[in-house]
């Protein structure tokens, strides 16, 4: 019996060493982060891990961050753990990234349920996270103080495209189908107060689970209602069955709106259907904004499309902001890079960051149309490759 | 009015397409009593392989099931003969154990291989008939015929089940594999035939969903559970059960949509099997436990 | 194939060493506050949570042989109620009281129907059951926050939470070993073995089984208001979800159902396997998950401790197998084995 004891106390303990050494010489840059690289956000995020590795080669490639206080540049390495889209796994890791690894600086995990339980731990450790892919407002509403996200609230996911119909002034009714799932929730909210202001009237409003296969009812109620635009606020695997099955039931609008589906694989599960779709997009090759070539250089080392993983890439200005943050604090003191992230502007691929309080930041995806199997960013006119059409 | 007959045709349609994914479900739970969780795997599978077959062979989704469905018997003898046949001989409360535990097994290594070859991302299969509109009700084309194509798969199936010797084999196992052994029938054999069936009309019917709908790598596990409550709603082993059930809950879940509002409709569906759970545990065309 | 009746009242001085065990186990948890990194305290945080999730499900599944697939609804219940208490202002003590009441009573008020079923069939109830909650618990938005789940301000220290969780892991194994030795354990494994004979020898079947399911759900409820005030947010997928609904049944089963010390070592063995193999490794741990759940299921069905090695073992420390040892034979059809009786089909 006392064998047994001793075996397994020894066991934990063993596998307690064997979880996690931690390195203590500040010869390199530790950067810490979960990613649902498998589970229900593996769609959008599988490919995560591979762009930040490929973002880490193409960053030490250019020498690494130049740090005043060091007089010299380090490395960075990105350290990063499978969530696998779970909340809870996500809490561990951090503590772990935190406690075990001792990364110097924290990025947000993608995905807005992830992300507003990971930064709970960002918190209570008094840890600044910087915030990718997680926009949602009631992230930012409960008076965190260390946690800075670079995108715009996602209410304001389509203001382009609703400033765009406004001074086109051809729409002048929407039907609007939520998924219902955190994001999509926040971003219709600012859907119904912007189209308002673009002088749209929203005559059906339907918010449905994100599993539901069979649309046949909303279908039938768009088609009485026959509205101009139909604005659906999903994911890709909600949205090819509603556009499918709205084509087949013959539901044919002038202008047609995913805010979420400018991937390849939505182009190739709706064939022609998926032509004239507008949604938004992250980031277009062809823009120059921010360290581009850096991000164009993770891109040919991933060989990864960038429009298919647009929301992967939002973690790029998170890190373009993290670096900028080292670099004006001249330090890796985190308090100090913290307040410099705060009070500068900081260019990045996807725009112009500013810290604009309670956590929030000012980046917004673009209006995006699909033309011939092509993706176009359609307005404002200083960034755009293409030109809207409407109707389709 | 209209809508109520647009939203009746739905039902219809994706009632049948539920059935035809279902009955080998049925099947393989009444002969070998074991609950195969990873069988929505295998309709994703088939969707997958429809999808690859189209975008690089050209083959139109019609063709392609047939295809898939042929590959899923394989597969599903494949997987009969390395695990399941070793659970088999076991008590029956040793197979409930075991079965969830193997088949969730394999439900994961499905779902997380094709996840990690993949690469991610859901899709379908961008396949499209132009529609016929009759008095202000629109017929989709696609569906109809894959509607056909159901009908006549399963009156084929019933055919098979009822007039030929290995069919009733299959049948007579699914009521009563005790009684089935002691007038001779080879139950290893009929159970292997069996699941390998159900799984190939799992991978079939898979096309048929990829077509209509999307596909994603982890769709597998949900989808199990809502053919296990059509299977049980209409009756374990009967094959007209597993399309009145259905049919039932498909226009279960499309009116409550409708009328009450679209994030009720999960809930009427689970209460519809609760409640047959209780009423009549056999289903609505099944018949009794021995 | 039987319950050797000896198994559970002898030995009785051999607890000794089962005492001992507990003890060192209990010490060793509590020191790791003080001696350990906030990673080692989150992570036997959610192991404590696990062992409890799977004991108490082990309950129902050891010793009546009905697998309620839904068990975590009790762990769902409790965190909602933890969390709606404490963002009406109850207080921590009202929040903490609140969920085994209710969860009691809903476990009373669901097993009435549900035990008129059997085997696949009760499964597959229960686990509808638990999907109900989760479309109730998105659909209830005043109440429950909806998909947007519920979130309290966050509490400084996660020492009371890991304490919490120690105690109610501790409690959980102590329950299973109580139940073993008492008439209540008695009652439900006659029931298992064959329940119209037990019925017959006078045990209500009926009642002893509500017994157990509401006893199996107290310990879940409070592991959901831990976990709810540790982790400040919830939401349907993280309560009533389906992957983690299987999580306790598979760590009971890869552990040993129907052993004390099973569904305990099902769940060190699944947390550390998760912890050293899947951070170090990318992808595919889903598969090797899966992997290792066939093997077991085709090779240990019994679980770990039913293994030679840990069978000895766990008898030596003086913990029953209430479940017996169980040859695996080829189906037979040319008698009536005890097997083939009495299940529950």
């Amino acid at each position: 019996m006392k064998n047994m004891t001793q075996k397994m106390l020894a066991a934990v303990l063993v596998s307690f060493g064997i979880a996690g050494v931690p390195a203590r010489a500040q010869n390199v840059i530790k950067i810490g982060a979960t990613a649902p690289i498998t589970g229900a956000l593996s769609s959008i995020y599988s490919i995560q891990g591979k762009l930040w590795d490929a973002w880490t080669q193409a960053q030490n490639e250019a020498g690494g961050i130049y740090v005043k206080s060091l007089n010299k540049k380090l490395p960075i390495k990105i350290i990063y753990y499978d969530d696998k889209s779970d909340p809870k796994v996500s809490v561990k890791f951090y503590e772990r990234l935190i406690s075990e690894d001792k990364v110097d600086f924290l990025m947000g995990p993608p995905g807005s349920p992830i992300a507003f339980a990971a930064s709970t731990v960002a918190e209570r450790y008094k840890f600044p996270m910087i915030h990718g892919a997680a926009s949602d407002p009631q992230i930012y509403s409960r008076g965190f103080k260390y946690i800075q996200g670079v995108l715009g609230p996602a209410t304001d996911w389509s203001h382009y495209f609703f400033e765009m119909l406004g001074k086109q002034g051809k729409v002048k009714t929407a039907a609007l189908v939520v998924e219902d799932s955190l994001y999509s929730r926040g971003v219709a909210a600012g859907v119904r107060q912007l189209a308002k202001k673009a002088g749209i009237k929203i005559v059906v409003d339907q918010t449905i689970p994100a599993d539901n296969q069979d649309f046949t009812a909303v279908t039938a109620q768009i088609k009485q209602a026959n509205p101009d635009l139909v604005y659906v606020a999903t994911f890709p695997p909600f949205y090819i069955r509603f556009a499918k099955q709205a084509a087949e039931l013959g539901l044919k609008p002038k202008a047609m709106h995913c805010s979420t589906c400018s991937a390849v694989s939505v182009r190739n599960a709706l064939g022609s259907e998926a032509e004239g779709i507008t949604g938004e997009v992250f980031w277009v090759p062809g823009m120059k904004l921010g360290d581009y070539k850096m991000l164009e250089r993770a891109l040919t080392i991933s060989g990864l499309d960038p429009v298919q993983w647009t929301f992967a890439l939002i973690s790029i200005p998170a890190l373009e902001v993290i670096r900028a943050g080292i670099e004006k604090a001249g330090t890796l003191d985190r308090k100090a890079v913290y307040a410099a992230i705060q009070s500068n502007e900081i260019p990045t691929v996807m725009g112009t960051f500013k810290a604009v309080g309670k956590g929030v930041g000012t980046l917004n995806p673009l209006p995006m149309q699909v033309h011939d199997g092509k993706v176009g960013v359609i307005y404002p006119p200083a960034a755009k490759t293409a030109d809207y059409i409407y109707p389709r | 009015m209209d809508i109520f007959l647009q939203i009746l045709i739905g039902a219809v349609l994706q009632g049948a397409l539920y059935a035809l994914g279902a009955i080998g479900l049925s099947l393989s739970f009444g002969v070998l009593k074991i609950l195969n969780l990873s069988h929505g795997d295998f309709l994703m599978l088939g969707g997958f392989l429809g999808f690859l077959a189209l975008s690089y062979l050209g083959i139109n989704p019609f063709l392609s099931a047939m295809l898939a469905a042929l590959f899923g018997c394989a597969i599903g003898w494949l997987f009969y003969q390395s695990l399941i046949s070793r659970i088999v001989g076991r008590s029956f409360r040793q197979m409930l154990t075991t079965s969830v535990m193997i088949t969730l097994g394999v439900s994961l290594v499905i779902e997380d291989t094709t996840s990690f070859l993949w690469g991610g991302g859901s899709t379908g299969i961008p396949f499209q008939l132009s529609n016929v509109e009759l008095g202000g009700v629109v017929f989709p084309l696609l569906r109809m015929t894959l509607l056909t194509g159901t009908i006549l798969l399963t009156i084929g199936l019933h055919l098979f089940l009822t007039r030929t010797y290995v069919g009733r084999a299959v049948l007579a196992s699914s009521m009563n594999p005790i009684g089935a052994i002691v007038v001779g029938i080879d139950i290893r054999f009929v159970g292997m035939l069996t699941f390998a069936l159900g799984i190939g009309l799992a991978a079939g019917t898979g096309v048929f969903y990829a077509t209509l709908y999307s596909i994603e790598p982890f769709m597998g596990l949900g989808l199990t559970l809502k053919y296990l409550a059509i299977i049980i709603v209409g009756g374990m082993g009967s094959l007209p059960g597993a399309l009145l059930g259905g049919f039932i809950i498909a226009a279960s879940e499309s009116y409550t949509t409708y009328y009450i509002g679209a994030q009720w409709s999960p809930l009427v569906a689970f209460m519809i099997l609760i409640a047959a759970l209780l009423i009549r545990p056999q289903g609505l065309l099944g018949k009794a436990e021995t | 194939m039987t319950a050797k009746l000896t198994d559970v009242h002898s030995r009785r001085f051999k607890y000794r060493s089962a005492l001992i065990l507990l003890a060192a186990a209990i010490l060793g948890s509590a020191v790791v506050p003080i001696l350990g990194t906030s990673y080692h305290i989150s992570l036997l945080f959610f192991l404590f949570i696990s062992i409890t999730l799977a004991s108490t499900y082990d309950i129902l599944a050891g010793f009546t042989g009905y697998l309620n697939l839904g068990h975590v609804v009790f762990f769902g219940i409790g965190a909602y109620v933890f969390g709606i208490t404490m963002q009406a202002g109850g207080g921590t003590a009202l929040a903490l009281a609140l969920p085994p009441l209710l969860t009691v009573l809903f476990s009373v008020a669901i097993a009435y129907p549900l035990f008129r079923l059997r085997g696949a069939y009760f499964a597959i109830a229960t686990f509808g059951i638990l999907k109900v909650m989760e479309v109730l618990a998105s659909n209830l938005r005043d109440l429950t926050g909806g998909t947007t789940g519920l979130s309290i301000p966050p509490t400084s220290s996660t020492e009371i939470t890991f304490y919490m969780a120690g105690g109610l892991c501790f409690a959980a194994i102590i329950l299973n070993a109580w139940i073993a030795h008492s008439r209540l354990g008695l009652g439900l494994l006659a029931t298992r073995e064959d329940e119209e004979v037990a019925e017959g020898s006078g045990i209500n079947t009926t009642r002893i089984k509500i017994y157990a399911m509401a006893l199996s759900a107290i310990l879940p409820s409070l592991a959901g208001a831990t976990y709810m005030w540790q982790m400040t947010y919830i939401d349907p997928a993280s309560a009533f979800g389906s992957d983690i609904a299987f999580v306790p049944v598979i760590m009971a089963l890869l552990g040993g159902s129907g052993t004390i010390l099973g569904p305990v070592i099902g769940a060190i063995f699944l947390t550390v396997v998760e912890e050293v193999l899947w951070s170090h490794v990318g992808y595919l741990q889903l598969t090797m998950y899966g992997i290792v759940l066939i093997c077991v299921g085709i090779f240990m069905p019994g679980g770990l401790m039913r293994s030679s090695i840990f069978a000895r073992l766990h008898a030596r420390i003086g913990l029953p197998n209430h479940y017996g040892y169980q040859p695996y034979r080829l189906f037979r059809i040319t008698r009536g084995d005890s097997n083939g009786r009495g299940d529950h089909q």
